[in-house]
């Protein structure tokens, strides 16, 4: 009997990922542009004027940020009085293998800004999506009020395994985006499951018991289609994402730059002057808490106005789980109206 | 209470178990023979995508339809053309931006 009732939470909670696959906060789309979808959240009552721009990470589908009513956190941010912009870098298709981070950072990102109507917005980056949103704060410090990165990567110096996997001695790059074009989704994915291979042996094993409750059920089918529904990554990215940042760790180091037909600009992490809030978590294996840490040590913001949380547990879970309203989107929101 | 005794020594044991299995991958994933084989594994599946791409590319250009390659070469142009039209838009905002202010500062006899 109890078999039966697990399965049908679980047939329920894969349902459930089916009708939420666009997110599951109404929204509508601000600006539209290849593959990239700027989306728009809009409060009821707006408890700020700057419009918050999210960015989200360019190797991941952007439901994660909302993922379901109860545990959203765009949704919780809207509900906080939020307007909010999330920058979606959608999947790209082999035509878009040129998407550099020039297109990100010196393309996309100000069109996202101008569809906020604002001269000046506040930045929120998810993983690489904060490694993003740090190198445009960088680059157009006018343009940005406040800047939150969450389990973002800005020094690459010491990234464990991920570190080791894409040496050049057994990573071959460069072969791979030239035949694949781009990054293939499944196979960036299998980096990070490979990671901790007797986790995902033994996740099902240990989640089956908690499956009598339906919203665990529902927030682990969820959680689950999108790590398994990840997305290519355009292949000039993804080379100067392991040549210049794993491989070379130019950011941190100030040697970046970003190049545009004639014109080069460094990006000198120093040149943010504003309030800057970092969000790790203790056992990230994709972030190691020194990598995001680091961005407080390299930018010139007073140390009065840098914030670091700490949240319990891995990459995702403590930013979009059950127990993530308290440890993280409500301080994230208040950092963000105060 | 026996079943129960039992339960915990089969989730201690299972537990003691997953850990060595753990430390044991852990290991194994940072060995260079490891390494050389997902670089060997790598590279096999390049060189059977570009085998495939190749093909795929002959009996596309046996029927004169246009390859992934011809429309990749369209795409880069077509970018570097809105490259050059957006240069051209900021300069020409610069110039209109600055065009009434000169009117102003001489006005017509």
């Amino acid at each position: 009997m109890k078999t039966l009732t697990r399965l049908k939470h679980v047939g329920q909670g894969l349902a459930r990922a089916v009708e939420l696959v666009d997110g599951a906060t109404p929204h509508t789309v601000a600006w539209r542009s290849g593959p990239v979808t700027v989306r728009r959240y809009a409060p009821e009552t707006r408890a700020t004027d700057v419009p918050l721009v999210f960015v989200m990470p360019f190797i991941n589908r952007f439901r994660v940020v909302d993922l379901e009513p109860g545990t959203s956190l765009v949704g919780r941010l809207v509900a906080r009085g939020l307007e909010v912009f999330v920058v979606d870098w959608g999947a790209p298709r082999r035509i878009d293998a040129g998407i550099d981070f020039e297109d990100h950072v010196l393309r996309y990102l100000p069109r996202a800004l101008a569809a906020t109507g604002a001269a000046q917005v506040d930045m929120l980056g998810l993983c690489l999506g904060g490694t993003l949103s740090t190198i445009f704060a960088a680059t157009h410090p006018e343009r940005v009020r406040r800047l939150a990165t969450l389990v973002a990567p800005v020094s690459f110096a010491d990234m464990d395994l991920l570190g080791l996997w894409t040496d050049p001695r057994w990573f071959p790059v460069e072969r791979l985006t030239a035949a694949f074009g781009n990054m293939p989704g499944p196979l960036v994915n299998q980096g990070f499951l490979w990671q901790k291979p007797m986790t995902q042996l033994t996740k099902l094993q240990k989640a089956w018991p908690r499956f009598d409750d339906p919203a665990f059920a529902e927030f682990f089918c969820l959680l689950e289609s999108w790590t398994s529904d990840g997305v290519d990554v355009p292949g000039a990215a993804y080379r100067r994402l392991i040549n210049d940042l794993y491989r070379g760790d130019r950011l941190a180091k100030g040697e970046l730059v970003l190049r545009r037909g004639d014109r080069a600009l460094k990006v000198d992490l120093g040149a943010i002057r504003c309030p800057v809030f970092v969000a790790s978590a203790t056992d990230d294996l994709i972030c190691p808490p020194p990598a995001a840490t680091a961005l407080l040590d390299l930018v010139s913001t007073p140390a009065a106005q840098k914030t670091h949380v700490s949240v319990k547990g891995g990459h995702i879970a403590p930013l979009v789980g059950p127990k993530a309203r308290a440890s993280l989107q409500d301080p994230l929101a208040d950092y963000l109206l105060s | 209470m026996i079943e129960g005794a039992w339960k915990q020594a089969a989730e201690a044991w299972q537990k003691e178990w997953e850990q060595q299995a753990a430390r044991w991958w852990d290991a194994t994933l940072r060995e260079p023979l490891t390494l050389e084989g997902m670089r060997k594994a790598l590279e096999g599946v390049c060189a059977a995508k570009e085998r495939s791409d190749q093909a795929l590319e002959q009996l596309w250009a046996l029927y004169r339809l246009p390859t992934a390659t011809d429309v990749e070469r369209l795409h880069e142009r077509l970018g570097d053309l809105e490259d050059g039209l957006a240069r051209l838009q900021a300069t020409v905002e610069a110039l209109a931006e600055r065009l009434p202010a000169k009117a102003k500062a001489e006005p017509k006899a």
